[in-house]
């Protein structure tokens, strides 16, 4: 069986190069995009099976590309977990109404974010 | 890491034993300060409520500013950080930012609140961990009085916490000691004989920039009876006053304040990295040292919101390397570029520096 595809956004290329450590480490294929658009064409192009993203982000903003991704219907059904350094309940609040699976605060524990892929994929 | 460890990681809005560990102080005083806190939460955020209702911006900024602080005391980051947005909401005199910003310290007090409620949250704190930081704060402040009385309370306040004083007579032996030895936090009694504290705090000025010391933050010691002196101090560039007859929660809450960014900067923290990322650390250490670049270079020309992005950033990816006091350095770091605050912002780099310097892991 082909291995589940994850994408992560993250401007911040070391945060990248660690979830993708963690998260390749437990048998997913992991790509990765820097930008809100890079992350919109990668979701439509690669069709991850989940993403993982961040809400401070350049080219679109992580709430715009969330927005975005809710609104098609090729993306609007792929599970989205935010990983933030934003922990303030107006952002929890906004991300919410796009019906995010899951809110995760930076600094993360790689052994809850592993916990709860597993609950979507 | 253990079960345990991960339980509470995973349930805990807050880290109540590195708070703990940082102030040096045990169980108890903790939960004093914790019962301060709170109370002194709950006062303010009525007066906010009301200063909100009467758009009165400036007791809205002062309020903010205030609750920050206290709450950057105990590292209730998300409640430093909503305060921060109160204080410019003031600044800006956007009521609507106001508004909802109250809001949002308002779930946050809450979620605060529930957490220290339940008693088995505080169970797994360590009775007592005065033990250890006797070692490691002993002789890092200097407190100089010449009254008898005020040297005693003094040592009495500071002992309670494990924390040993360097006494001085006069401004004459302060700036003596000073030269002698580094220290934390210097208090400074205003009137003194032979060299009275202005002149004391002049002295260890200047011989920090002759010999190129980072500032130690200098407190001054205040009669009530003398107001245009804790003007003075303030002009001069004393980091706070404290007004005499001395009060323990006051000079407690100062020492804390003061004492946790030494901590921080400290690099005796216990880094354990994920064995499976150890290979990714050295580049992660390398990037953060051309940030510090980067930062530098910002605050030359003033570009306060690169400084924010970049130390954000730090905020997110430190702790989640494992180096958990580099997102406390980044989360002070990024609360003082988001207030174009030049000073804080150049002291925070330059400890976020000192704290890359002198980093080791396992």
């Amino acid at each position: 069986m082909e291995a589940k595809k994850i994408l992560v956004v993250d401007d911040d290329l070391d945060f990248v190069k660690l979830l993708s450590r963690h998260i390749s480490r437990e048998g997913y294929n992991v790509i990765a995009a820097f930008d809100g658009y890079q992350a919109i064409r990668l979701a439509h192009t690669e069709n991850p099976d989940l993403i993982v993203l961040d809400i401070r982000l350049p080219a679109g903003g992580g709430i715009g590309t969330l927005k975005n991704l809710r609104n098609s219907s090729q993306t609007i059904n792929i599970p989205i977990i935010i990983v933030t350094a934003y922990d303030n309940a107006e952002v929890k609040k906004e991300a919410s109404e796009y019906n995010v699976e899951e809110y995760m605060v930076k600094p993360f524990d790689p052994k809850e974010l592993i916990e709860k892929i597993w609950k979507y994929i | 890491m253990s079960e345990k460890d991960n339980v509470k990681k995973t349930t805990s809005p807050i880290d109540l034993s590195s708070v703990l560990e940082r102030i040096g102080g045990d169980k108890s005083f903790l939960q004093e300060l914790l019962d301060l806190y709170i109370e002194d939460f709950s006062e303010k955020y009525g007066q906010l409520n009301q200063a909100i209702e009467q758009k009165n911006y400036d007791l809205i900024r002062e309020l903010g500013h205030s609750l920050k602080g206290s709450s950057a005391n105990l590292s209730f980051f998300p409640l430093q950080e909503t305060s921060c947005q109160i204080e410019i909401a003031g600044k800006e005199e956007n009521i609507e930012k106001a508004e909802q910003a109250l809001v949002s310290l308002k779930y946050e007090f809450k979620k605060l609140k529930d957490y220290l409620s339940k008693k088995e949250n505080l169970d797994y704190l360590p009775k007592s961990s005065a033990e250890n930081s006797e070692s490691s704060l002993k002789g890092q402040i200097l407190a100089a009085d010449d009254s008898i009385d005020s040297q005693l309370l003094l040592k009495s306040f500071t002992n309670q916490v494990g924390i040993e004083l360097d006494i001085a007579n006069n401004g004459k032996e302060a700036v003596e000691l000073f030269q002698r030895k580094k220290y934390a936090l210097i208090f400074l009694d205003i009137h003194m004989p032979e060299m009275n504290g202005f002149e004391a705090f002049e002295k260890i000025r200047s011989i920090e920039k002759e010999k190129s010391l980072s500032f130690t933050p200098i407190i001054a010691l205040t009669g009530a009876s003398f107001p245009e002196d804790k003007k003075k101090c303030l002009s001069l560039g004393f980091n706070d006053y404290v007004e005499k007859p001395y009060d323990k929660e006051k000079i407690l809450k100062i020492i804390h304040q003061y004492l946790k960014i030494c901590h921080d900067i400290s690099p005796s923290e216990d880094i354990q990295v994920d064995e499976s990322i150890k290979d990714l650390v050295p580049d992660y250490l390398k990037n953060r040292k051309i940030d510090v670049e980067k930062m530098n270079n910002a605050l030359r020309e003033n570009n306060f919101s690169s400084i924010e992005s970049i130390a954000h950033k730090i905020k997110g990816s430190g702790g989640s390397y494992g180096f958990t006091k580099m997102s406390q350095i980044a989360q002070q770091l990024e609360i003082s570029a988001k207030e174009n605050n030049y000073e804080e912002t150049k002291n925070m780099i330059k400890n976020f520096k000192h704290y890359l310097d002198n980093i080791k892991y396992e």
